[in-house]
């Protein structure tokens, strides 16, 4: 299994940031919150399939960036891959704590009436269907096929980013793409996805 | 034929959904909003040497308990009062004796203070 798309993580504008981050340098921070916010919050948001939990992780992420920024080495790997790592454990911690009350509100997902193309541009259409019809799927699974069709990632940089192993990833990606497809199958959603 | 169909959708509706990044805009300004807030917070350079600071506090208390109170019969330890007690069998009661006597007013001398 390829990557659909390349990561680029040899340059890393943020990276520059993070050293004056790490000497508590506000400014740094705020610019690099920017930076870091809108993608860390469109992937929360795939990932729990809640948006106040999604916005709740994201701003824990940055929190712990602020705190931690000094433990960043770049020897060790890139910036992207150790923030990556960081809010993926902040959200799969997230999913735990509200894995409680989750089920309901994942029902409710799917059995709301989809909103029409009128309303909808058609790719977000589909990621709305494919985000309900994702909701029954184990977090570890939806997270690696979000870091792995959106962000492009490697089978090594997601393994990286949830602290699993290269084959576990190969494993939540093939298990969850199969239960993804049987769900969308379920949906009648052989009629809108080839449109 | 419609199954390798079906899989090309399925691939096509994953990238659709994972990529798709519109966001709630007035969440990521709560979200700035927030970051604004903590980094203005003191003391982030502190709470890096906080732990460095608490290590060696503890270090330095292990080091001074231990040489209080690892050698038995040294002055820190003998200090305390049964030594002072059962040194006093073999001791000089005269010359306490003496001392009292010496130091401790006779009830007509109370009467003139």
């Amino acid at each position: 299994m390829t990557s659909p798309a390349s990561a680029d993580t040899a340059k890393e504008p943020e990276a520059l940031l993070v050293p004056r981050v790490a000497t508590g340098d506000a400014a740094a921070f705020v610019q690099l919150a920017r930076i870091l916010a809108k993608p860390a919050l469109a992937l929360a948001t795939r990932v729990l399939g809640d948006a106040t939990a999604a916005e709740d992780a994201v701003q824990e992420a940055l929190a712990r960036l602020w705190r931690e920024a000094g433990k960043f080495d770049e020897r060790r790997g890139s910036f992207g891959a150790w923030w990556r790592r960081m809010l993926m454990n902040i959200i799969l911690d997230s999913k735990r704590r509200v894995r409680l009350v989750a089920p309901l509100d994942d029902a409710n997902m799917v059995a709301d009436p989809l909103p029409g193309p009128d309303r909808l541009a058609e790719s977000a259409d589909i990621a709305m269907r494919v985000q309900a019809a994702a909701a029954f799927l184990p977090a570890r699974q939806r997270a690696a096929l979000a870091l792995f069709h959106g962000e492009g990632l490697s089978m090594a940089e997601i393994a990286t980013a949830l602290g699993a192993s290269e084959k576990a990833v190969e494993g939540l990606l093939v298990r969850g793409r199969s239960a993804l497809k049987e769900r969308l199958v379920a949906l009648g959603a052989a009629d809108w996805i080839s449109r | 034929m419609i199954d390798d169909k079906m899989d090309n959708s399925v691939d096509a509706a994953l990238s659709a959904w994972a990529r798709h990044d519109k966001v709630d805009a007035d969440a990521v300004e709560r979200i700035m909003l927030h970051a604004g807030q903590i980094s203005q917070q003191k003391g982030q350079g502190l709470r890096h040497w906080l732990p460095w600071a608490a290590a060696g506090g503890a270090i330095a208390a292990s080091v001074a308990a231990a040489i209080m109170f690892a050698v038995p019969g040294t002055d820190a330890a003998g200090a305390f009062g049964p030594e002072v007690v059962a040194a006093v069998p073999d001791g000089d009661f005269a010359g306490q004796a003496s001392f009292a006597l010496l130091y401790t007013p006779t009830a007509d001398e109370e009467l003139l203070i």
